[in-house]
């Protein structure tokens, strides 16, 4: 099973829970944050809305 | 006087022909291609070495039981085991580099390449045998002719048969409706970073595969053998991707209504007919063929098993 490893969000109302979650102030931040997770973390970034991105892991096994 | 000492040495002469046909058979069916395996130099001296100690096996049988050696045929089975250790050497070998691939063989395939290698070896052991047996029997020219014969029934065995039977393949755009990527209609997956829509919206290929019957819906859905689809394709075509880079993966999904499967690939020479070809010949994995139109036909009564 896929496992959401970081939030990205630019709406703090908008999250909350387990994951690590890093605020951003605009979508532009956003998205900067976002790429540089993925390549940190070598793991997949996924656009839920506009002011939300997840960053998801599948290496520890399915698809 | 070579005729004379061909009759003299009946045997040797059977087991020499039997040997090099076996042989013969197995180089005839050691190739180095796309599939880059065996490419190294030491894997085909492995294969060429049992290969010949098939030949040998099989031919040396022949004479034994002339002379009531019964015995001799349990030869064959440890020729049997020989070659099962042929393919758990072909499984470990293959697995542990499947790690370092950009895109994995996948357990399926590699399943399929060992049995083709453990397969091929009880070939080249059939040609030994059948050559020997008629060089003894009748006379060395009837050994050399059922020896050609059976080198193309080897040959005929090799053949397999490849997507290009079962599907039929085509392109289909690559469409992005914001984060969303679809090939034709199918949705494949949801990909947050524009610079990765670009890259994959500029180099990317969109196959649309079109199952020509229900048993071909089942073997296009198989995971392995959708993952060999994607190893062949990158294999042939190079591979636009990096570890580090988890968004730019070749991928395929189904449509679950239609049972069309459409794949996404990231060639790094973009050429959509190669592409095309690539996907229609790779081979249909043995572990993924399933046949439930026949499967359905029989009468329950009748059912076979085994």
């Amino acid at each position: 099973m896929a496992k959401i490893v970081a939030l990205v969000t630019s709406l703090k109302e908008e999250v909350a829970g387990g994951a690590p979650i890093f605020i951003v102030r605009d979508r532009i931040e956003l998205e900067r944050k976002a790429f540089l997770l993925e390549k940190l973390l070598d793991c997949a970034a996924h656009e839920i809305s506009d002011t939300l991105f997840l960053l998801v892991d599948r290496h520890s096994g399915g698809s | 006087m070579i005729a004379d000492w061909i009759q003299d040495h009946r045997d040797l002469t059977g087991v020499l022909l039997g040997i090099s046909f076996g042989f013969g058979a197995r180089l005839l069916m050691l190739r180095s291609d796309y599939r880059q395996y065996p490419a190294y130099p030491h894997g085909r001296i492995v294969h060429m070495a049992l290969g010949l100690i098939a030949g040998a096996l099989g031919s040396v049988a022949v004479p034994a039981l002339y002379h009531n050696n019964y015995t001799a045929v349990t030869f064959l089975s440890l020729a049997a085991q020989q070659f099962r250790d042929v393919r758990t050497l072909e499984r470990n070998t293959l697995i542990a580099i499947d790690h370092d691939e950009l895109v994995p063989r996948g357990a399926a395939y590699i399943e399929g390449i060992a049995v083709v290698f453990e397969g091929r070896n009880y070939l080249a052991i059939f040609a030994a045998l059948t050559t020997s047996l008629f060089s003894l029997a009748i006379q060395w020219w009837a050994g050399l002719l059922v020896g050609l014969l059976s080198l193309l029934i080897v040959r005929r065995f090799m053949r397999g048969k490849s997507i290009r039977h079962i599907a039929s393949v085509e392109t289909a755009p690559i469409r992005m409706d914001g984060p969303n990527l679809y090939v034709g209609d199918v949705y494949l997956m949801n990909v947050g970073l524009q610079e990765n829509r670009e890259i994959i919206q500029n180099q990317g290929i969109g196959i649309l595969l079109t199952p020509k019957n229900g048993d071909a819906r089942v073997t296009i859905a198989n995971l392995g053998q959708r993952q060999a689809i994607l190893h062949d394709v990158s294999t042939r075509l190079g591979v636009y991707r990096d570890e580090g880079e988890p968004m730019l993966v070749p991928i395929g999904k189904l449509a679950l209504k239609t049972g069309q499967l459409a794949l996404l690939v990231l060639p790094r020479e973009r050429d959509p007919e190669w592409a095309i070809l690539a996907v229609e010949n790779v081979p249909l994995l043995e572990a993924a063929v399933r046949m439930p139109v026949e499967a359905n036909k029989r009468r329950a009564g009748r059912l076979r098993h085994g």
